[in-house]
């Protein structure tokens, strides 16, 4: 054992491995900067290089101090070797150097190990059904390179290994599945290690300005399942309240300073809508629920615009179950100081949007005449409702109201709203989600980033504030049938049902495996674990219990596997054709014929014959087929076999020996 | 003759009982050690006769060779033999200004070693070497040897002043030992009222012709053998090494000569499948001289392996 160990690593071994390496880091090389990539590929080629010949080994006095460069250099990149990414940086280089320095048997265990390992690392950065798909084939092919340099026999075959690997890992599964059910579960993310800020993840900003959220709308990525406990409601009535911008700086809607509600004063007109949000992690703080919320969710609070907003970042998956009303009066005093906010016009921006507004507050006694005139406007006169709108300058709402007249849910949005303060009436934007496309396979919402929708809200004295959506009156069809409707030239189509219905039900199925993957592996924590031990009905409560489960179900499973061991590897039953001549023989044997068990079918004939004047042709003739079947090729076949069955059952021992 | 390739698995079988049918007209009353001594051609392995002098060594392995179209040489081993006697040597030639290699009697296809126990071991491993590599290293060059390749080695039992009797370990060499032991009556009437042997020998013509001897060989490797088969074999193997019989038992070498001989044996018996039969035939010639009794024993090896032969239950 101990000499195999340090025998020097042979050229497959090596290349093995770095294979093993390479597809282990496969995408790490995504999340890390590129020198230490780089740095690990060129150890590679290097030991590669050397193990072919065509480089010499790197000497310790030289491997030394890189191994000091090779810290600091991490250290100099993030200041830190502390967390998961400079961690992640470390571990990489450090076995990078580990590659320059392997010589024999125990270095090459040692990185085989290292892969497994750095192969784990992948999911403190992300845990899609995707990367999860990949470390199973990754572990695979790890683990069949384990296999290959364990295993001396050179006429075991790539693929005979790959075999044993994929065995190992199969049959590791129950045993995986126990383990994740049954494991101790503590709350929140592992380590904290992913409450890290997440950069370039999409989603809704905290500010607005032109041109924003069309970049959104060509992203078809999933911002939240929304499964319904009550009826779904329609389409034009899924209004996905995300954050309230009342601050306007001429070009540029921002979010207010929070106040957290006090209480929620408002009146139910319709029975409450239940759902549960399974959100995907966004890198913000705010949380999305249906036009509007009654309810408010352990960590966090609701704002005075009726905002949800989580206490931490949304880093990690998150479900949340709510209740909203759809159609509702809310309380009708708003401060003074809130109401001068949302009236704030920029002095020298957009003259003739103030203008219009201005004009309209004179023509007009009522602020509803003013709404509906605003709307008038843009049904009645060529607004075009596009994805792409013409860029537009420093006056954006003067400038796509009076020239350019083509824009998207933004526009619509953001000018209304000014025109709505140029006549004097309070007015903020709402940003979220309208809509959502039904997964009839699982039989609940999917919201994607396509959906993001902006619109207003004005304030009406005695009714407080009213949800307007100028994009409704340009474009009904955005509302009522969701966005592809609208745009049925532009873009391409996203909603999965629109396509070919084989693919439609292709993809409807995939979604609903990646909820599934989101509910029941990514949410499992210790209420969802405990509720399902305690449906399972084992009584299976305290830690302690779980533990015990935990060894019993392990015995049970590798118990299991032994049995399936044993029951393959037991003496095998003896074949029909030898019964029949286990049967002959004892027949013969109570005439008087006796067979040696050291004689071969023919040497007994022959001494019967010779000694006992027994001649049967019969005989002889059933001991040719049954040679034929026990040792030529191809005889076992049930034909024969048949045909042996017969002769067998054919045969009566001669009653008078013949004599010649 | 069969002389054209590829012959078929029936033509070859029919030519293998022609050839043994004419070596039976010249060594009378021997069927059994004829057939043992072909089949040991035909599983490519090498044969040692060991007898008194004048039972017809010599012109078994003769006819052997006449009968397969062999190259046939002979060595007389003698206590001053030297290896370059049985190799060849590299001699200067004048006219040349170089040295050329005069090829020694072991370049044929059957070499007969007549009393391989005279000579010194030195000149003994030369040959055993050569048997076991099929070639020889001259000079530093090394030489293949002709194929098929067959040497019938011959040991004088008794007479043993001045001998070096090889030792078992250079004895599994051997695929098999034949012992020829006196004619019966009958044989010997014949043999004294008939031809002269040489004069026979010189009329035989061959009947199987080289190119066909290596093909026969190569189809012999792919005589079936079933897992039933390989059992018996293992039980006999195995009863040698258990039992108090011998001070050692037979090895993983001699238990894959016995199942070649068994392939060449089911081959000459017209089956492409090998049966405890065939096992049974060889056994005795493959492993007695590979075998040594403990000296408590009575009885000879010969008659121990018999008593494993009726010992072993046919699986």
């Amino acid at each position: 054992m101990h000499r195999i160990a340090e025998e020097t690593a042979d050229k497959q071994a090596i290349l093995a491995v770095s294979l093993s390496f390479v597809v282990a880091m496969f995408p790490h090389f995504f999340h890390l900067p590129l020198w230490v990539s780089g740095f690990a590929l060129m150890a590679l080629a290097w030991r590669g290089a050397q193990a072919r010949g065509w480089l010499w080994a790197m000497p310790k006095w030289l491997l030394v101090p890189l191994v000091l460069v090779g810290g600091i250099s991490v250290f100099a990149q993030y200041w830190t070797i502390v967390g998961r990414e400079p961690g992640l940086a470390l571990l990489t280089v450090m076995a990078s150097f580990k590659f320059l320095e392997s010589k024999t048997h125990r270095d090459i265990l040692i990185l085989v190990f290292l892969c497994y390992f750095l192969l784990a690392t992948h999911f403190l950065f992300g845990q899609t059904i995707y990367i999860a798909v990949y470390m199973f084939i990754a572990l695979i092919i790890i683990t069949t390179t384990l296999v290959s340099i364990n295993q001396r026999d050179e006429n075991v075959v790539l693929s005979d290994r790959l075999k044993v690997a994929s065995r190992l890992i199969v049959l590791s599964i129950p045993i995986m599945i126990i383990l994740f059910i049954l494991v101790p579960r503590i709350p929140g993310p592992i380590w904290g290690i992913t409450q890290e800020q997440r950069g370039g993840v999409t989603g809704l900003s905290d500010s607005m300005s032109p041109g924003q959220i069309s970049d959104l709308i060509t992203s078809n990525e999933v911002a939240f399942r929304v499964k319904f406990d009550t009826d779904i409601p329609s389409q034009e009535q899924l209004y996905w309240r995300g954050p309230v911008m009342v601050n306007f700086n001429g070009r540029t809607w921002k979010q207010a300073k929070h106040r957290e509600l006090n209480s929620l004063n408002l009146t139910q007109t319709s029975n409450p809508s239940r759902y549960t949000v399974t959100l995907e992690p966004h890198g913000k703080n705010w949380l999305f629920g249906l036009d509007i919320p009654t309810q408010i969710l352990p960590d966090s609070y609701m704002s005075s615009e009726y905002q949800l907003t989580s206490n931490k970042a949304i880093n990690d998956l998150k479900r949340y179950s709510l209740e909203s009303t759809l159609q509702y009066r809310l309380e009708v005093n708003e401060s003074f100081d809130y109401l001068m906010l949302a009236s704030q016009f920029p002095d020298n921006s957009n003259p003739k949007t103030w203008a219009l507004g201005q004009q309209w507050a004179e023509q007009f006694d009522s602020d509803f005449s003013i709404v509906q005139q605003a709307l008038q406007m843009f049904r009645n006169q060529d607004y075009v409702y596009t994805l792409q709108p013409p860029l537009l300058g420093q006056n954006s709402s003067d400038e796509f109201l009076f020239s350019t007249r083509r824009g998207f849910c933004e526009h619509y949005a953001s000018s209304f709203a000014l025109l709505m303060r140029a006549a004097g009436i309070p007015s903020r934007i709402v940003t979220g989600y309208q809509g959502g496309e039904y997964n009839e396979v699982g039989e609940y919402l999917i919201v994607r980033q396509s959906d993001a929708h902006a619109w207003t809200e004005v304030w009406i004295d005695d009714l407080g504030w009213i949800r307007v959506d100028p994009t409704a009156a340009v474009s009904p069809d955005r509302i009522e049938s969701g966005l592809d409707q609208a745009l049925n030239d532009t873009l391409a189509n996203f909603k999965i049902g629109k396509r070919n219905p084989l693919i439609g039900q292709l993809l409807y199925n995939w979604d609903n495996i990646q909820r599934s993957w989101n509910e029941w592996v990514l949410n499992y924590d210790p209420r969802k674990q405990a509720r399902f031990l305690n449906q399972l009905g084992l009584g299976i409560q305290s830690w302690g219990d779980m533990v015990i489960a935990l060894v019993i179900c392990l015995m049970l499973i590798t118990g299991g596997y032994w049995m399936v061991g044993w029951y393959r590897d037991r003496p095998a039953k003896p074949a029909e054709y030898e019964l029949l001549i286990n049967r002959l023989l004892k027949k013969l044997a109570r005439s008087g014929y006796q067979r040696q068990p050291s004689e071969y079918m023919d040497e007994f004939l022959q001494r019967i014959k010779q000694e006992q004047r027994y001649h049967d042709e019969h005989l002889a003739q059933i001991f040719q087929v049954y040679n034929k079947i026990k040792y030529a090729r191809g005889y076992q076949k049930p034909t024969v076999l048949k045909r042996f069955r017969q002769l067998v059952n054919s045969w009566q021992l001669k009653g008078d020996n013949t004599r010649k | 003759m069969l002389d054209q390739t590829p012959l078929t698995t029936k033509q070859m079988q029919q030519g293998i009982h022609t050839a043994i049918q004419q070596i039976e007209q010249i060594i009378v009353g021997k069927p059994r050690q004829i057939r043992l001594a072909v089949c040991c051609l035909l599983s490519s392995g090498h044969c040692l006769i060991e007898d008194l002098p004048g039972v017809g060594k010599t012109t078994l392995a003769h006819a052997i060779a006449t009968v397969f179209n062999l190259d046939f040489n002979r060595i007389q081993f003698t206590s001053d033999l030297l290896p370059a006697d049985i190799l060849g040597v590299s001699i200067f030639d004048p006219n040349k200004q170089r040295f050329t290699f005069h090829p020694g009697p072991i370049f044929a296809n059957c070499v007969l070693a007549d009393e391989l126990n005279r000579a010194t071991p030195k000149t003994q491993s030369a040959l055993l070497e050569a048997m076991e590599e099929h070639q020889v290293s001259v000079e530093g060059q090394t030489r293949p040897l002709q194929e098929p390749f067959f040497v019938i080695g011959t040991q004088n039992p008794l007479d043993q002043a001045g001998t070096f009797p090889l030792p078992e370990s250079q004895l599994d060499r051997f695929m098999m030992r034949i012992n020829l032991g006196y004619p019966d009556e009958q044989a010997e009437r014949q043999l004294l009222a008939g031809e002269s042997r040489q004069h026979l020998l010189k009329e035989t013509a061959a009947v199987i012709e080289l190119q066909a001897v290596i093909e026969l060989q190569k189809m012999i490797q792919n005589v079936h053998v079933s897992e039933s088969l390989l059992d018996y074999v293992q039980l006999l193997i195995n009863a040698t090494r258990d039992n108090s019989r011998f001070v050692f038992g037979l090895s993983p070498r001699a238990a894959l000569a016995l199942l070649k001989a068994a392939r060449a044996w089911a081959f000459m018996h017209d089956r492409d499948y090998v049966e405890p039969a065939d096992v049974k035939a060889v056994f005795s010639a493959v492993s007695c001289h590979r075998l040594l009794a403990h000296e408590r024993h009575s009885k000879n090896v010969q008659d121990l392996v018999e008593d494993i032969l009726n010992t072993t239950p046919i699986p």
